[in-house]
This record gives structure tokens, C-alpha cells and sequence, in this order.
């Protein structure tokens, strides 16, 4: 025991040693594994991926050519949501200049999915609201001109972070040196730290007993921006000169600064922040980054300090000041010669006044654009991966129908009764299935409750030419002028119950042709035929033309009691403008990558499930029906020229109120009703018809002009016998029939020469 | 001097008629914005019983001609793109449709071609030069499609 406690004190000193070794050997460990971790989080995050960056979603690109269908206003307007600026000189791409008829402009090129489209100075002259003439001044010459199309909204991941990655190669002249002349000097030499900032900011921290000032070099800046908290901590402050130096060992100087412009956070918009100058220029320009002037670039980067204190659009007078110095800065550096400086400094901001997107513009749309997404695509691949989505959208048409609808609705609810009306449109090209337009509610823009997607209701009289073309399709049985019997019937069920179809007038027609109970949209002729027919063909029949679920058998189907939403009743109209053949809707033409590689493609399909024959025939009813049926309000809106074909729908105490029509270039489906399922005082003649009438005459119209199959010829026929007749006699009308299907028996023209001729004028006027 | 009489008198005349027609109480409304509607009218008589599709207008066969440069070269999806944008401009346009025919054979996806091809072929209607092309590009896809089995 002594022995031990004899030897004790030299084990003390060399334990003291020791310990101090080992304290030594485990800061050297924690600082290593310090270093290990900081590194670790440098490179995992700076590695692949480093932005969530939301999917941005595109309008359809406006086409330009020489008969293209455009007024000058519109193409203005086109211009406009681009962010393009009026400039006599066009001295830059994104503006364009008008005189009169013609019009200039000077594109700015894209990356289409299908290959790019270069940027070009074009001359247009307008004729009628058509462009006449279009010349390629600059670029390669092309017959065909594509913009860009317009940004319409993004699919952002939870954090509401939003950004526009962009390359070195895209930045301005100048904004470079802007940025580091002002924030960062010695970017070019410094390993991450700048020592004598520091050493200034700590003395000025150490008097004020707080931090208040940093001395941070741009790769400080990111690394608090990327990796680290907004907390002013001598601890936080430790790790961000770490890594700033680890990410200076680890990445060359031109990734940091890439990395750098893409992350500083550069303002709020709503929920939405702000980050990246490809963005922010955007938001505060209109325009992409590379059309930006040096006044411009030096306000982006006079923000960098204090996005909010130096928000151009609050305080434009400290935004210009601090503007001013950095291009003062510039000058002093030789970058900018005085006379360009003084320049620069007179300029105005230069700021868009209201932010050029909402971050959802057009929710109706895009509730389709998503459905039509899930399909192929996760939600954290749209919200994360910056995908770049094309869709199908014209938002001049969209703008159209969402106004015009809200207008008519307004209109109508002054009426008694009509005070909670509310409206759905979807408008398509019927050849190709594309939707241009979705308006989901009265209050267009504004999110909720999406009529045109989600309400089902019954469709009425929407139904019928389903019914009627199943029995076109058996022309043994049944021609346009078959004799129909518009008379009261009851049907009795087995259970008891009885039901007897009514007309919406509450009268009978007695016998009509067939042709005239669909365009006068008699029930009792209907249901009788749609009997006759047999509920299984007319079944068979809305499945062949796009509704996916069977509906059930029961003869109400006849007259429409079946829930559809009018993007329901659209894809079954859909096939009857492209005659029969079946067009699936698309909302969506691409999905590509942020470097434009193609993900997807969604091109155009079609599917034959209708003869041609049946088709004309059907088209002939239905264009009856809006020249002299039902839906003959239509040409209160349109002109006599422009051949339509369409349907009304109405249900029960006007509840709900439809119309469904289409021209040869537009395809519209529109409902009017209330939400809770009320009557109204309308019909789908006076609600419905009103709101599609209205959007129409807005739009460019080419008239429907079907082609009559080989197998369809047209006959004279005598309205009263249903028998052939002569040209110019009186009560003939000229019938498509399917071949063999004529009558064969002649009615002698019982006219006088004179009443023929007169006939023959009336015909000429 | 009878013809121009002639010719004076059907001046006349059609002055008449449009200031009739002008005159119709047609109750129609305006449009209450000065952007007038656009109205397209098929220059022909009597579009109800038109026997064959639409004109190829220029701008869509230029783009078509591009599309063949691409299909020749065995790139069909870039075909297909230049074409959709074809079926924008001229939507009732035949060969449209023929060279949709073309690029989905190029695939080897015969169906869709039959479809397009079918489609075309109606609206060729009774233009025989047309008609016989999409006959013939028909039944070069079934001969194709039958091969491939």
C-alpha cells in the first residue's frame, strides 16, 4: 500500500500528460468527426438533386401562320401575358412593335418537346382578323412560327418553395460583376472565408455586444441559405465557415456560383417564396433572365441584402437607392462607363406591377391537368423533379368562357327565382380532343367546388341523339323521316309502378318524322323509339361513344336520367363532332424533363365506333335542331353562315339546364343549374344555350361542314308524304339517306310552274 | 350596251336583297366588345352535301413536308409531332391524316394506322387521287400488319 502510494506522484504527472494527450487525441477525434459530418451534409446535399424544384405547367403554344385565324389584338394580348415589351427597335428578344394592321415582333425562342423553336424577327399583316401575310426577317424562315407558351402555374412540393433553375451561359451581361463587386469581392480568390470581413464584423459585433453584421462571402451565404438556420449564433456562425471552406475544397468556384444564384431567396409571393434569379426575374420583370438590362440586374442583386426592406414594389425609393449604388459600384470598377451608368440611373424599376402569375391562374384546368397526371405520375415526382408539363390550355378561350359565363350568370340571376344559379363549361377541339377551356364556377379563378369535373347531374335530353343514332344505325328500320308517334303512352312495371314520359310543353305532336323529334326534342316520340330500338343498343351506344360505366336498364335513361359531369358529357359529344370516331380528351400533349428530354407523350388516338352514315344523318337532325328546333336561340349569337349542330337538355323544373353544341372547330358542353338542386325558371334553350351562345361569338368560328359518306345520298322529299319529290316543289326538303334506305315512290309536284320559280328565288335569297 | 344594262339591273337587284337581308329583324346580339367575332365560311354553295374533307392549307403541308424528311429518316415520334401540328392548321385535311397513317406504320402499330388511314380516306371523299392514295397506304398497312404476325 505504501509502496503504491510512494510511486503515486510521478504516475500523477505522466497521468496529467496523459490526460492532456487524450483530451488532445479526443478533440482531435470530435473535430474530425465534426469535419466528417459537416462534409457528409456539404457533399449529400450538393450532390444530384439539390433543389425541389415544382413541376411548371404551359399553355398550348400560339401558332402563327398566313390564314391563321388571329386579330392583332389578340395577338397582343398573346404578347402581353408573355412579358413582352413594346420596342419600335425590337432591339432585344421578347418585343415587338405595332403598326395599324401590321405587326412586328421578335421571339424569344424555345425548347419545345418535339425538338426547338428558335427565336425570330417576324413581320405579320392582318386582314378580317386573319393573319394575311407573315414575313421571317430574322432567323431561319419558317411557314409556321411557334411561340413560347405562356407559364400557367406549377405543382409545388409542401414547402412552397419555388425557384426557375438557371445555367451560367444564361445570365445577362454584367450581373456577374454586379453581384460580386457588391457582395463578395474576393469570390475569385477566397477558400470560402474572407478574414478581414470577418475580423471587421466581429469588431463590430464585439461593440454592440450582438451580432450585427456579417462578413459573409457568397459561399457563407449559400451554405446559410442551403444547409443551415436563419439563427445569428456564434455556434451556426462555427459550422457556416466550415463548410463554406469544405464546399470551396470540394466544388470549383462556378458550381458554387451556380449554386448561389438558384438559391438566394429573393422575395414572397402569398405562400409562395421566391428563390433564384431565374424566378425572381420573372416575378418582378415579367421576362426571362437573359432579356434583363443592367438597371434591372442591379436591382435583383441590390435585393440580395433584404428582399422584403428593399421590395421594389412596397419601397421603390430604397430599392432605387440601393439600385443606384451598385451601378455605381460598377462604374467605379471600370464595368459600366459613366455616360451607360448615368443611363441606368434615370431608368425607371422597371418592375411589372402585379406579379405576371398567380400560382394557380386557372384552378378549373388544372384539377384536369392533375387527374390526367396522376395516371403517370407520382406527387412527389410533380411537386420535386422539375418536370415541365404541356398541356392543351388557350388561355384566350379559357378567359372567354370564364368571363362570359360569369356575365351571363349574373344576368340571368337578376331574374326571380334564378338568385343561386351557378355554371360548368368545357370547350374542345373536335378533332383532336384537346380541351382548351374548363370553367368549373360562376366566380371564375377562384378555387373550390369544380363543377365541371366533379358534379354529376342528370342529363336530360343530352341523351338523345345517343338514342337516335342507335336507330339510324339500322337503316332498314328506320330513316330521318320514319314516322315517329308523339303521343301519351304509360309503361307499367312489374312492381306495379307506372310511368308516363310528358313533353316539356305538356303537349302531344301526334305522328312526326324522325328527324323532328329530335330537333323539337319530343319525349313521348322518343322514349317510344328509344323502346322500340331497345334499351341494350342505346346502352351499348353511350359506351361506344366514351362513357366508361354501363349505365343501368331502365327506360328513364331515355329521357336522361343519368348523372354525368359535363366533362362526362363532353367526352361522348367529343365523338359525335368527330364523327364517330372516338377522341379521348387530353389536357395534357408532353411531360418532358427540366432539360426538355420527353417523359411522356400523349398523342393524338383515334377510334372509329361509329359508320359514317348514321353520322351525317345524326348531324343533319342536330343541325335542325338549332336552325328550327329547340336549340334555335343559337343564332342569336352566331351568324346564319356558321353551321352548328347541337342539343338542349333540360330537367325537371329547370334544375338543371344544359347545352351541349359544336361548330367546325369548337366543341362546347355548358350547364346551368343551382348547387343544392333547386328549379329555376330556365331551360336548357334560355339558361344553358345563353351562356354557350355568348362564349361562341367570342371565339373564331369555322362553320361544320361534314362530308356526306359515299354511301349517304341526298333526296328531294315531300315533307307531307314522306315521299320523293322534285327540286323547288312545294314542301320538299332536301333528306340524307343511307344507300337503299330512300323512299322509291314519287309524289308528283303538284305545283305551278310560276309557285317553282318563286320557290327557286326564295331558295337564291 | 345590254349587257352592261343586264349587269346594272342585277347590281340592282342584289343591292335589294342585301338590304333586305340587313333588314331582317334578326334579334341578334351584338357583341358588346369592339373585337368583332371571327367568322371562317367554307367558300362553297352547299356545305351540308360537300363530298370531300378541307384543302391542305399551306401551313400544314409545310410542316408535313417537314414530317416526311423525319419519317424517311426513321424518326417517327418526331414525325408525329410536326404532324399533330399539321392536324391544328388543317383538321379536315386528308393527307393529315394519311401522314399519321405513315408515322404509326413506321411504329408498327397497325391498328392506329388502319384508324388514320380510315379516317383520311373519308374525308377524301370523291377526290379520286386522294382516295386512291389512302386506299393504297390502307392496304399497305393490313399487308404490313398481317406480315408482322
Amino acid at each position: 500500500m505504501t509502496n503504491n502510494r510512494k510511486k503515486s506522484p510521478p504516475v500523477k504527472r505522466r497521468s496529467w500528460s496523459g490526460l492532456f494527450l487524450r483530451l488532445l487525441l479526443v478533440a482531435a477525434l470530435l473535430l474530425t468527426v465534426w469535419v466528417v459530418y459537416l462534409d457528409h451534409q456539404v457533399t449529400s446535399r450538393f450532390e444530384g438533386n439539390r433543389w425541389e424544384v415544382p413541376s411548371r405547367v404551359f399553355a398550348r403554344a400560339l401558332e402563327l401562320y398566313e390564314g391563321a385565324s388571329l386579330s392583332p389584338d389578340a395577338l397582343e394580348s398573346e404578347l402581353a401575358a408573355l412579358g413582352y415589351r413594346r420596342d419600335g427597335a425590337l432591339s432585344q428578344p421578347g418585343t415587338w412593335h405595332r403598326q395599324g394592321n401590321q405587326l412586328r415582333l421578335r421571339s424569344r425562342g424555345f425548347q419545345f418537346p418535339g425538338g426547338p423553336e428558335s427565336g425570330r424577327t417576324l413581320s405579320l399583316r392582318f386582314d378580317n382578323s386573319t393573319i394575311s401575310q407573315m414575313r421571317v426577317e430574322q432567323g431561319q424562315p419558317e411557314p409556321v412560327v411557334r411561340l413560347e407558351p405562356q407559364a400557367i402555374g406549377g405543382i409545388y412540393p409542401a414547402h412552397n418553395e419555388d425557384r426557375i433553375l438557371i445555367r451560367l451561359e444564361q445570365l445577362p451581361p454584367l450581373f456577374r460583376e454586379a453581384l460580386i463587386v457588391t457582395e463578395d469581392r474576393d469570390f475569385a480568390d477566397h477558400w470560402g472565408l474572407a478574414p478581414v470581413s470577418i475580423a471587421r464584423a466581429m469588431l463590430a459585433n464585439m461593440r454592440a455586444g450582438r451580432v450585427v453584421q456579417g462578413g459573409s462571402t457568397l459561399t457563407q451565404q449559400l451554405v446559410k441559405n442551403f444547409y443551415l438556420t436563419a439563427d445569428r449564433t456564434y455556434s451556426r456562425k462555427l459550422n457556416e465557415a466550415m463548410m463554406a471552406v469544405l464546399l470551396e475544397l470540394r466544388y470549383p468556384k462556378e458550381e458554387i456560383f451556380a449554386a448561389y444564384l438558384n438559391e438566394v431567396y429573393l422575395g414572397q409571393a402569398g405562400q409562395r417564396s421566391i428563390h433564384g434569379i431565374g424566378l425572381a426575374s420573372q416575378f418582378y420583370f415579367g421576362k426571362p433572365l437573359s432579356e434583363l438590362e443592367v438597371q434591372e440586374s442591379a436591382l435583383l442583386v441590390a435585393m440580395v441584402r433584404g428582399p422584403t426592406y428593399y421590395n421594389p414594389r412596397r419601397h421603390p425609393q430604397r430599392a432605387t437607392e440601393r439600385r443606384n449604388l451598385v451601378l455605381g459600384l460598377l462604374e467605379e470598377q471600370g464595368n459600366l462607363s459613366a455616360g451607360a451608368a448615368r443611363d441606368a440611373r434615370r431608368a425607371p424599376l422597371g418592375v411589372i406591377e402585379q406579379p405576371r402569375f398567380q400560382a394557380n391562374p386557372y384552378p378549373a384546368f388544372m384539377d384536369l391537368v392533375r387527374q390526367h397526371l396522376k395516371r403517370d405520375y407520382d406527387d412527389k415526382d410533380l411537386q420535386s423533379s422539375g418536370l415541365r408539363i404541356f398541356t392543351t390550355l388557350d388561355p384566350q378561350v379559357q378567359t372567354t368562357a370564364a368571363r362570359r359565363l360569369s356575365e351571363t350568370l349574373d344576368e340571368l340571376s337578376a331574374g326571380p327565382g334564378n338568385d343561386t344559379l351557378e355554371g360548368a363549361m368545357v370547350i374542345t377541339r373536335p378533332h383532336s380532343g384537346e380541351v382548351q377551356a374548363v370553367v368549373g364556377s360562376r366566380a371564375s379563378g377562384a378555387m373550390g367546388f369544380n363543377r365541371a369535373v366533379a358534379a354529376r347531374r342528370p342529363i336530360g335530353s343530352l341523351i338523345k341523339p345517343a338514342i337516335y343514332l342507335s336507330a339510324l344505325e339500322q337503316p332498314s328500320r328506320y330513316t330521318l323521316i320514319s314516322p315517329l308517334k308523339d303521343e301519351p303512352f304509360r309503361i307499367e312495371f312489374r312492381n306495379g309502378d307506372e310511368w308516363s314520359p310528358k313533353n316539356f310543353d305538356g303537349k302531344s305532336h301526334g305522328e312526326v318524322p324522325l328527324h323532328q323529334a329530335l330537333s323539337k326534342s319530343y319525349n313521348q316520340a322518343t322514349v317510344r323509339l328509344g323502346l322500340d330500338v331497345g334499351l341494350d343498343p342505346v346502352r351499348d351506344m353511350l359506351q361506344r361513344l366514351g362513357l366508361e360505366r354501363r349505365p343501368g336498364s331502365y327506360p328513364a335513361l331515355l329521357l336522361g336520367s343519368l348523372d354525368l359531369s359535363p366533362l362526362q358529357v363532353t367526352e361522348l359529344y367529343q365523338t359525335l363532332a368527330a364523327s364517330g370516331y372516338q377522341v379521348p380528351l387530353r389536357s395534357i400533349t408532353a411531360v418532358t424533363t427540366s432539360d426538355g428530354e420527353i417523359l411522356s407523350r400523349y398523342d393524338l388516338e383515334i377510334r372509329q365506333v361509329v359508320e359514317p352514315g348514321p353520322m351525317h344523318l345524326l348531324h343533319y337532325a342536330m343541325q335542325e335542331t338549332v336552325r328550327d328546333g329547340t336549340g334555335r336561340g343559337v343564332y342569336r349569337f352566331l351568324p346564319d353562315a356558321i353551321h352548328v349542330a347541337g342539343k338542349t337538355g333540360t330537367t325537371d323544373g329547370g334544375r338543371d339546364t344544359w347545352f351541349a353544341g359544336f361548330t367546325g372547330n369548337t366543341l362546347g358542353v355548358t350547364w346551368v343549374g343551382t348547387d343544392d338542386n333547386v328549379p329555376t325558371l330556365l331551360s336548357g334553350g334560355t339558361g344553358a344555350l345563353r351562356v354557350w351562345g355568348r362564349v361562341m361569338a367570342d371565339l373564331p368560328q369555322q362553320s361544320l361542314a361534314p362530308v356526306v359518306p359515299g354511301n349517304v345520298d341526298y333526296h328531294w322529299i315531300d315533307t307531307e308524304s314522306g315521299l320523293l319529290t322534285a327540286e323547288n316543289c312545294r314542301d320538299a326538303r332536301r333528306i340524307p339517306f343511307i344507300a337503299g334506305s330512300a323512299p322509291t315512290q314519287t309524289r308528283p309536284c303538284g305545283d305551278t310552274m310560276g309557285g317553282r320559280v318563286q320557290r327557286w328565288f326564295e331558295r337564291l335569297f | 350596251m345590254g349587257k352592261g344594262l343586264v349587269g346594272l339591273l342585277a347590281l340592282v337587284l342584289l343591292a335589294g336583297c342585301a338590304i333586305e337581308l340587313a333588314e331582317t329583324p334578326e334579334q341578334r346580339e351584338a357583341p358588346r366588345e369592339q373585337e368583332a367575332p371571327v367568322v371562317t365560311v367554307p367558300d362553297e354553295p352547299a356545305p351540308h352535301e360537300r363530298r370531300s374533307g378541307d384543302a391542305l392549307s399551306p401551313a400544314a403541308a409545310s410542316l408535313l413536308a417537314s414530317a416526311r424528311g423525319f419519317l424517311q429518316g426513321g424518326q417517327p415520334d418526331r414525325a408525329l409531332s410536326l404532324i399533330q401540328r399539321a392536324h391544328g392548321i388543317s383538321p379536315n385535311a386528308a393527307e393529315v391524316y394519311y401522314h399519321f397513317a405513315q408515322a404509326h406504320q413506321a411504329r408498327q402499330e397497325y391498328d392506329r394506322a388502319e384508324q388514320f388511314a380510315r379516317r383520311g380516306l373519308a374525308l377524301a371523299g370523291n377526290r379520286e387521287k386522294l382516295e386512291r392514295q389512302g386506299a393504297e397506304l390502307l392496304a399497305g398497312i393490313r399487308h404490313a400488319a398481317t406480315n408482322s404476325q
